[in-house]
């Protein structure tokens, strides 16, 4: 998240400090947070003090497809998401493959 | 295990990842998001589908809680608890299904942003201690919370250290320090590892 073009946006940046790239240009986009497949960010509009007028909305990480999740009036925000099948795809597949590797016979 | 024996294990692991793919990987992948709002009166948790329906209220006997995030395996949920709205906040942890709420340290004359390394075992925040926010490290089963940031540079005009995020992997925190230059103070973008050591400024 960064004033850098004058309004608050959120942007995408490697981890190596390199492919700095604008994400929204809605104007007060703030809190970013990744999908678990990284894949998406959700985030909440509205001015940094203050909790008037902010709202949720998703997005993908390659700035297509914005769209406010629900309404509650200006009034929601601070999201983060959850994947129960982040846990299971990772930890539970190397546990299926290991557990058939070492089966007997 | 023969080299046979071998393809067809390689097999068998693409055929399973296959279908666990299937039945978990597909688009949108988070079964929920958490939020915060306030627009039945003091603020509470919520969950809502990645479609945005299916609102619904969330562990309601948390009152007044503010910037929450969840472990990657979601069985631990770190969030600033206020008293009252406006207030000094804390951070604090609790199990997913509302058990277990405590207050993660007593350091500082508040804490906040906290954020969980991806099981959930430890947590980072910031704190405002003797007039300086620096981000802390503490087991979120207790124990002293360690200040990490304590070292950048502030004979080089860096300034308080905030806002931490674990990386996904958990080898990395994420943080912004602040500069101030001629009376002008800009924000930076720096990540180091958990301990506080290899610190480098990003953007």
């Amino acid at each position: 998240m960064s004033d850098r073009d004058g309004a608050s946006e959120i942007y995408t940046i490697g981890s190596d400090g390199a492919r700095l790239k604008r994400v929204t240009g809605m104007g007060e986009a703030r809190w970013p947070r990744w999908s678990p497949d990284g894949e998406q960010i959700v985030f909440h509009s509205g001015p940094e003090a203050g909790v008037e007028g902010r709202e949720i909305y998703t997005i993908d990480a390659s700035g297509r497809n914005q769209k406010q999740l629900m309404d509650f009036g200006g009034r929601a925000w601070y999201a983060d998401w959850f994947d129960p099948a982040a846990d299971v795809s990772a930890a539970g597949r190397q546990l299926l493959l290991w557990g058939w590797l070492k089966r007997p016979g | 295990m023969g080299t046979s024996r071998r393809r067809t294990a390689l097999l068998a692991w693409a055929l399973v990842d296959a279908l666990v793919s299937a039945a978990y990987g597909q688009r949108p992948r988070a079964a929920a998001i958490l939020f915060v709002s306030d627009h039945e009166a003091e603020s509470r948790f919520y969950l809502m589908n990645p479609y945005g329906s299916q609102v619904r209220e969330f562990l309601p006997h948390v009152r007044w809680p503010g910037i929450p995030v969840w472990s990657s395996n979601g069985r631990k949920i770190a969030f600033v608890l206020y008293p009252a709205w406006p207030g000094v906040g804390r951070a604090h942890v609790m199990d997913a299904d509302g058990g277990g709420l405590r207050e993660l340290t007593e350091v500082g004359e508040w804490s906040s942003h906290p954020t969980l390394s991806p099981r959930g075992k430890n947590i980072a925040f910031h704190a405002l201690l003797d007039g300086i926010v620096n981000i802390y490290v503490a087991d979120t089963k207790g124990g002293k919370a360690t200040p990490m940031t304590t070292r950048v540079d502030p004979a080089g005009g860096w300034r308080p250290s905030s806002q931490p995020v674990w990386s996904p992997d958990g080898a990395r925190i994420a943080f912004v320090a602040s500069k101030h230059n001629n009376g002008q103070a800009a924000r930076y973008i720096w990540t180091m590892n958990p301990d506080g050591s290899d610190m480098r400024e990003l953007v």
